[in-house]
């Protein structure tokens, strides 16, 4: 008799390594939160080495390059350690921390656009000349800012949520705490509004007319 | 056919990168902790300055009503004015006397007191948990009414009343130094150095009466020996009515002292609970009303109390007399909270309610007898209800305090377990 698993045999236990991993990551998860209750400064740093990485790449990919990004960082993480214990599924917590994240990235967006809108200016701290310093300053990727700005809020995260970070539909509703219905059309909506943006910038523009439509 | 913005985003995915370039986590986690700290501290303080906010405002409020609220004055032995109903003050050790006419003192918590005519006395004493009047000459009439906590004892001569919820009189003849206690309703016990350190337990409709040697001998007939009862000495007035409720009976028609055809022994429950008879302790208890012993007992009997009680499985019971121990404060009160901590434990199985408990014993007596016992219930009952850091905590003031205790190895095993 051959002691080699059969194919099946191979995907069945490769599955049950998944679930093995799913379910040790959802028991550390529980571990971490339970810490979290007992002794918040400490959580909040376990909670931070665990975390920083995915919530710095979220919010850079969401903001881009932004002078304000270490305090949008920092407003994730105090307000996770704030309402750890309202988390009904300890073992959701990756879910959770990407829920807040894009929820507070949201957040200030409006706040911004607000001010925009009412003040008519955007304060820019000194050290935001430093921030935009890391990246190369192309037409390309300031018309891209640019276009990304004219985005409402709303629409500009669910829009980079699904062209940058690849989430479906049903991941975009569960972050950001609305249908699924909601993220389509709101999808649908920006993409209308970025494709405006592109056809009145030379820099975006040969995107549209390169051939290629959508 | 592709999707522009699909290459738009493809293109500015590898321009803008995956992470900002520069890692600042270190100056990140440093600023969270500073922000984290910094916004505790005033969450702390505003909880601070909202705990003062409220214990002013009920501490005003308590002025404000105990200043509205003449009926429900504290007999305190600070104070040494005693309010009375008829916004009248009698003042500790201040005589009364009623020459001409009876005179009447009618305590805020309904107790009558009435001095008969040609009689005179004090309020002798008077605390949170006793008010005591001493009748020097003449006839005391009390109309006690019942009152958690309190009790009211009646001094004459050397004999002590003690009372719960009842009306009876006391009479004194101070020449003579005769003395009487006739019980119209409920039930009082009588103490006196003249006892043997005996209780004399009196109903409704009974009466006890004591006159001195010299007197009986001189008022009384010539009885017998078992008719003596009463009228001869004072230790046989004691020794025989305690010992022949006949013999008291045949001692009433004596001219002398007249003892109650019922007067009997108190139950002395106490004694029974010290010899470890836990069983007939209670029965004797219940005889004589669980309430009513646990209103007049002092804070070690309610203990007392308690501990029968609970070797024998009674944990009503026992609950009862060991709050009751607590409300007497005292040494009783953290013991009472300690035994209260066995109970929720062993008994009931409520763990939380045995952490509450012994943390009230270690508060109340960080050094008493059982402390040692007390850190190592907790630390073992915190670790088991995975409070760990709590559980750490007591082992460690374990060590520190009992370095050698009979639980140090289990408070280091404890600490040392990852």
């Amino acid at each position: 008799m051959d002691p080699r698993p059969t194919p099946n045999e191979s995907a069945g236990s490769s599955w049950k390594r998944v679930e093995a991993d799913i379910e040790r990551i959802e028991h550390e998860n529980a571990l971490l939160v339970s810490r979290a209750i007992d002794d918040p400064e400490s959580g909040l740093v376990l909670l931070y080495d665990q975390y920083s990485r995915s919530v710095n790449r979220l919010v850079y990919r969401l903001l881009g390059p932004d002078a304000d990004h270490d305090d949008i960082v920092q407003q994730v993480f105090l307000q996770l350690i704030q309402s750890i214990g309202k988390l009904k599924s300890p073992g959701r917590l990756n879910l959770w921390v990407r829920s807040i994240t894009v929820n507070i990235v949201r957040s200030e967006l409006r706040k911004r656009s607000v001010r925009r809108r009412f003040l008519h200016f955007a304060p820019k701290s000194e050290d935001s000349r430093d921030m935009s310093a890391e990246m190369e300053s192309t037409d390309f990727m300031s018309a891209s800012a640019n276009a990304l700005g004219k985005l409402p809020a709303e629409e500009r995260v669910v829009f980079l949520l699904y062209y940058l970070e690849e989430y479906s539909l049903p991941e975009i509703a569960e972050a950001c705490g609305f249908s699924t219905m909601t993220a389509k059309r709101r999808l649908s909506k920006a993409r209308e509004r970025f494709r405006r943006q592109m056809s009145k910038t030379d820099a975006l523009d040969s995107f549209l007319t390169g051939g290629t439509s959508a | 056919m592709t999707d522009p913005i699909r290459d738009w985003a493809r293109e500015y995915a590898s321009e803008i990168g995956p992470e900002p370039k520069s890692s600042r986590a270190a100056a990140q986690r440093a600023r969270l902790l500073f922000a984290y700290r910094a916004r505790s501290k005033n969450t702390l303080d505003f909880r601070a300055y909202l705990a003062l906010g409220a214990s002013a405002l009920v501490a005003t409020s308590a002025l404000i009503w105990w200043g509205r609220a003449p009926s429900h004055p504290t007999l305190s032995e600070r104070t040494s004015e005693v309010p009375l109903l008829d916004s009248k003050e009698v003042t500790v050790g201040q005589p009364i006397i009623a020459a001409d006419e009876p005179k009447t003192l009618s305590f805020p918590s309904g107790t009558r007191a009435l001095f008969d005519r040609s009689s005179s006395g004090t309020v002798s004493r008077v605390s949170d948990s006793t008010v005591e009047l001493t009748l020097d000459e003449g006839s005391l009439q009390m109309d006690v009414a019942r009152q958690t906590g309190l009790t009211w004892v009646v001094r004459s001569g050397k004999f002590r009343v003690y009372v719960i919820g009842t009306a009876f009189s006391v009479n004194r003849e101070a020449a003579s130094d005769k003395f009487q206690v006739r019980v119209k309703r409920g039930k009082v016990r009588v103490e006196g150095p003249d006892l043997g350190g005996q209780k004399v337990l009196l109903g409704a409709g009974e009466e006890f009466g004591w006159r001195p040697p010299e007197t009986a001998r001189f008022d009384a007939p010539p009885v017998n020996e078992s008719q003596q009862v009463g009228t001869g000495t004072a230790q046989d007035v004691s020794r025989d009515a305690l010992a022949s409720s006949k013999s008291l009976t045949d001692s009433g028609s004596g001219p002398g002292a007249k003892v109650p055809p019922h007067a009997k022994p108190a139950p002395d429950w106490q004694t029974l609970a010290r010899a470890g008879k836990y069983e007939r302790a209670l029965e004797e208890v219940e005889n004589w009303g669980t309430d009513r012993v646990l209103d007049s007992a002092s804070a070690d009997d309610r203990l007392l109390l308690g501990n029968a009680a609970r070797y024998v499985g009674r944990i009503d019971l026992g609950s009862r007399a060991y709050l009751a121990a607590r409300e007497s404060g005292g040494a009783a009160a953290p013991l009472a909270a300690y035994y209260l901590a066995k109970i929720a434990l062993d008994s009931n199985g409520d763990q939380a309610g045995a952490i509450r408990w012994l943390e009230t014993y270690l508060r109340e007596a960080p050094a008493g007898d059982l402390a040692p016992s007390a850190r190592a219930r907790l630390m073992t009952l915190l670790n088991a209800t995975g409070k760990r850091k709590d559980a750490e905590r007591v082992a460690r003031e374990y060590l520190t305090l009992h370095p050698t205790g009979p639980n140090a190895k289990t408070a280091k095993t404890l600490l040392l377990k990852p």
